[in-house]
């Protein structure tokens, strides 16, 4: 189901990426420009006074020849001022949520609290096997978008919106599975907190056409955004047919995070994207690490020594503590590949891999510049525990794509797989490790922010 | 029933994106001219209301921007008619909406309330007269134009300036109604001519 899944996502994203060549680009969908139009005009007079006196020695007073030249002039300068204003209520990378009772608990996807904890065996693969959980379902939804909705002369907090697809996986079981290719959803969301991070009950109706047909009422708790992430609780009823034509009804409660998942309140949509509050040092698409393993390499691994690190939807909150300086942040997965060992039969590879591992650490800008010192410690409970210790220069040398230079400790228990996609490209035996590394880390469509970027440290207009 | 899902899956972005940038706030005037007047406001969404392309009506006390996207230098003229509760209306020009909002930066200020009319550079009173006034129900007719670093304002058959001013010439004019918010004013027969390329 997974890969038929994402056969049919590929449709939204051509489409978008089709879009993108035009004046429908990322960027254009998500800012809204406006231009001030000035004419400075300055007026200027020079005067240019010749005097011929007449030749000889004259000692009487004598009138002087005397020649004014006055060139008036005037110049018109034009200039244009562009400000940037966020263009959407909601726009969000990727949100999960675990469902309840949403088949019999024996016959459950095992996706966990949020949904995502699969078991490793069956995380990114096709084939899930029922198995009892709690959580029997799971709804994941990819790029959210919402945009503000006029209508009743404009009634406030009213969205419409789309994703580029969502999946309902109500059970282990493909024939129950919902899957919706741009969805449309209307929202009114009513806040019960008007503060970063805020807090709002959310009522939603939306409709899929394809491939599944299907209406989806439901009615959220939303805590968030900041930094991008979200926590929501879900109750809903979903009526559809599902992939294989079941018709179904069922209802729903969910518990869920999403992360890259910004959410402006109505009156942010009128403050300059530079007057935005920020709640985070950095937030980021991805960050890749390549290092070179300082200890900790077996001694029949392969010359030179070198793993990397892969963090998805890297986010760094900034505390209020210590002059914001003190930072926790998870990332949506942490990918740790150590190195990899020849053996005999099969090779041995030193790999580990975390859902939403969670991070502390002391984050030190040095003053205004886009450079900081992060130190951290890293906790990786699933499907593995994994812990790292580190300390990492970012440079915020080009926008979007910061580097930096880490270095750091890593200790992976190990797990094992049978089958699945991490097995199929993992393709060796795995093993736990503990390595030291010096690496550089590059940010993909990562921003770093400044001291005076957070919001606890400037005065919203 | 499969296409009509399908073109239905397709329509559902455009739909959303057309939806959620059809900003009500934001309309133009003269759009069949060859100088289209946009116009945007905040406030209540009910406050300014578009009646004919050369006409709107404002009630309450919402700021109102008229801008002239294609000139900075340029004439304006419009015929004010108000009701009984609004107090007079006040006409920024050489600014424009984040200047006035973000930076103070007021312009040129034409008040025209019930003790008379008062011209200003920002807090330099330019002219002042109490035999024009704002009347309820009497049509006033007010013209201005910007050229170079000057300003010339008539209102009904009194021709103030030319002003000369510092402030740039912009392509914006914010009309402010004044009073408790109870009144209305309607502006109709606007039309802007550029003057300089």
């Amino acid at each position: 189901m997974t890969q038929r899944a994402l056969v049919l996502l590929a449709l939204p994203i051509a489409v978008l990426s089709l879009e993108g060549c035009s004046t429908l680009s990322l960027r254009a969908i998500l800012t809204r420009t406006e231009q001030d139009k000035y004419t400075i005009t300055v007026r200027d007079t020079t005067q240019q006074i010749e005097y011929r006196n007449a030749p000889g020695q004259r000692g009487i007073i004598y009138p002087s020849d005397r020649t004014i030249t006055a060139t008036r002039r005037v110049e018109q300068y034009d200039s244009t001022t562009e400000r940037h204003y966020p263009n959407f209520i909601r726009f969000g990378v990727f949100e999960t949520v675990g469902l309840l009772a949403t088949a019999p608990s024996d016959r459950g996807v095992g996706g966990g609290i949020f949904g995502i904890y699969l078991d490793p065996n069956e995380a990114f693969s096709s084939e899930i096997r029922p198995k009892s959980a709690l959580f029997t379902g799971s709804l994941y939804r990819f790029g959210v978008l919402e945009m503000p909705l006029y209508w009743f002369d404009d009634a406030p907090t009213w969205s419409v919106g789309t994703s580029l697809g969502e999946i309902f996986q109500l059970e282990a079981n493909n024939s129950r599975a919902v899957v919706g290719v741009f969805p449309l959803y209307i929202r009114k969301r009513f806040y019960l907190r008007e503060e970063i991070p805020y807090v709002a009950v959310t009522a939603a109706a939306g409709f899929g056409f394809l491939p599944s047909q299907y209406l989806n009422l439901a009615g959220s708790l939303d805590v968030g955004s900041i930094g991008g992430l979200n926590i929501r609780t879900y109750a809903g009823l979903l009526i559809a047919r599902s992939i294989e034509q079941q018709s179904l009804v069922q209802p729903y409660l969910g518990l869920g995070t999403s992360v890259l998942d910004f959410l402006n309140h109505p009156r942010e949509l009128r403050r300059q994207w530079d007057d935005h509050e920020h709640s985070s040092w950095n937030i980021g698409a991805l960050r890749l690490t390549p290092f070179l393993l300082l200890s900790g390499a077996p001694a029949n691994s392969q010359q030179p020594s070198i793993g990397f690190q892969l963090q998805v939807a890297p986010t760094t909150i900034a505390l209020p503590i210590a002059d914001n300086r003190v930072c926790a942040g998870v990332d949506l997965f942490n990918v740790v590949f150590a190195f990899r060992q020849q053996q005999a039969f099969r090779d041995a590879v030193g790999f580990g891999y975390g859902v939403l591992p969670l991070r502390v650490g002391y984050w030190l800008p040095f003053g205004e510049s886009r450079l900081a010192l992060e130190s951290f410690a890293m906790v990786s409970y699933f499907p593995h525990s994994m812990w790292q210790l580190g300390a990492t220069l970012h440079v915020g040398a080009l926008e979007w794509l910061p580097v930096g230079v880490s270095v750091g400790y890593i200790s992976s228990a190990g797990f094992t797989v049978n089958r699945g996609t991490i097995r199929d490209v993992v393709d060796a035996t795995i093993l736990g490790f503990d390595v030291a590394y010096l690496g550089v880390s590059i940010g993909i469509a990562e921003e770093l922010f400044r001291p005076s970027q957070l919001r606890y440290n400037r005065a919203v207009r | 029933m499969a296409v009509a899902l399908f073109f239905l899956t397709l329509a559902t972005p455009i739909a959303v994106w057309q939806l959620g940038t059809s900003d009500p706030y934001r309309f133009w005037l003269n759009e069949d001219t060859t100088v289209p007047l946009r116009v945007w406001y905040w406030g209540e969404r009910t406050a300014v209301e578009k009646e004919h392309p050369q006409r709107i009506r404002i009630c309450g006390t919402p700021r109102v921007v008229l801008a002239d996207p294609s000139h900075t230098q340029f004439r304006m003229a419009m015929v004010l008619s108000g009701g009984g509760a609004l107090d007079g209306i006040r006409i920024r020009m050489r600014t424009t909406e984040h200047d006035v909002l973000a930076n103070g930066r007021n312009g040129i200020t034409l008040t025209l309330d019930r003790t008379g009319t008062r011209i200003m550079d920002g807090t330099t009173l330019l002219a002042q007269t109490d035999t024009l006034r704002y009347e309820p129900s009497q049509s006033l007719r007010i013209a201005f134009e910007h050229e170079g670093m000057e300003t010339r304002i008539a209102i009904g058959c009194s021709v103030f300036g030319p002003f000369r001013t510092g402030h740039p010439a912009t392509s914006q004019t914010i009309i402010e109604p004044l009073g408790s918010g109870g009144g209305c004013v309607r502006i109709s027969d606007i039309v802007a001519e550029g003057v300089s390329p």
